[in-house]
């Protein structure tokens, strides 16, 4: 007996949502990278979700590619927050407020 | 001393928190309620073996046994027992079935979900079991392959530490002492000489040690 989708809904909807408070509440630069990294998974759950929902391996497949491009994302965050330390002296992301030309 | 967790002092800056919670809340009420349905799920068991163990309905006088390491179907026939090995080892799913005439001796094993995903990403879908739908996904290698490419690229051009003079461009670095006004990847900030290096700091005389650093506390 398969768990029903709204169950996982449920879990994503949860991780989203304590990925959106640590943007929201956090300076330090890598805590924004790791609640990203939440959000993102959020929605991993829902395509594994559903690909069981629908009997589909489209969604399985799919979050691979998802996962993949999560590493690529993390090491551009990185490169970033690399430069952002250099620059300012620190990670809080409050101290970068105005764009460089 | 800590004893217990604890919320960080500045509480007021948690308040934005709430939000999130209340999407929690909202979005848990509107997927509860939803109508989503069962789920169809994956299929158990997919069929490897028949066995065609006579023509007519034996399925009354066949039955399956382990004997000596195989998994055998004896059927009881007027002319005596016949026994049909349907697989080289024991523990198998196997069962007999009748079907056009015939009755066979079918093994089944469990889909394997992560098998599967192996065939719809090399494109082998006619390698899926029938009932269990999938695209092929053979173009994702390559896209995966180029995203990590240009990820990598972007992150050691991003990150890496230029000498004054030093141009640094994709895949090399040059020391060029007359270069003036050089775009580094900071934005290209005008120091002493001329010469742009990491952006934002003072430099004195060229020297590349930070003078404002306060140990990178976030």
């Amino acid at each position: 007996m398969a768990v029903p989708a709204e169950y996982y809904l449920v879990l994503s909807a949860g991780l989203f949502c304590i990925g959106l408070a640590g943007i929201l509440t956090r300076k330090n630069a890598l805590m924004f990278l790791m609640s990203v990294e939440l959000m993102l998974n959020a929605a991993n759950i829902n395509f594994v979700a559903f690909s069981l929902h629908w009997g589909n391996l489209t969604g399985q497949t799919f979050v691979l590619f998802t996962m993949a491009l999560a590493a690529a994302e993390v090491a551009v965050g990185i490169g970033i927050i690399l430069v952002l330390y250099r620059n300012f002296g620190d990670v809080d992301v409050t101290d970068a407020t105005g764009m460089r030309w | 001393m800590t004893t217990r967790p604890e919320l960080r002092g500045d509480t007021g800056a948690l308040l934005p928190a709430v939000a999130a919670v209340g999407l929690f809340v909202v979005m848990a009420v509107v997927f509860l309620g939803a109508p989503v349905g069962d789920a169809a799920g994956f299929p158990q068991n997919v069929e490897v073996a028949n066995e065609s163990l006579g023509s007519g309905d034996l399925t009354e006088n066949a039955n399956v046994q382990s004997v000596n390491g195989s998994t055998v179907v004896n059927v009881e026939t007027a002319g005596g027992n016949e026994s049909t090995t349907l697989a080289d080892q024991t523990g198998v799913n196997a069962t007999v079935v009748f079907a056009g005439g015939q009755t066979y001796g079918v093994v089944s094993e469990p889909v394997s979900v992560t098998a599967t995903i192996g065939y719809a990403m090399f494109g082998l879908t006619d390698q899926l079991p029938a009932d269990l739908q999938s695209e092929s996904f053979l173009a994702v290698f390559e896209i995966i392959a180029l995203v990590l490419v240009a990820a990598l690229v972007g992150a050691v051009t991003l990150a890496r530490r230029e000498d004054p003079g030093a141009v640094v461009s994709l895949f090399s670095s040059t020391e060029d002492p007359n270069v003036t006004g050089a775009v580094a990847a900071d934005g290209g900030r005008e120091v002493d000489g001329g010469r742009a290096i990491d952006g934002g700091r003072e430099v004195d005389g060229g020297s590349e040690e930070p003078d404002e650093f306060d140990g990178g506390d976030a």
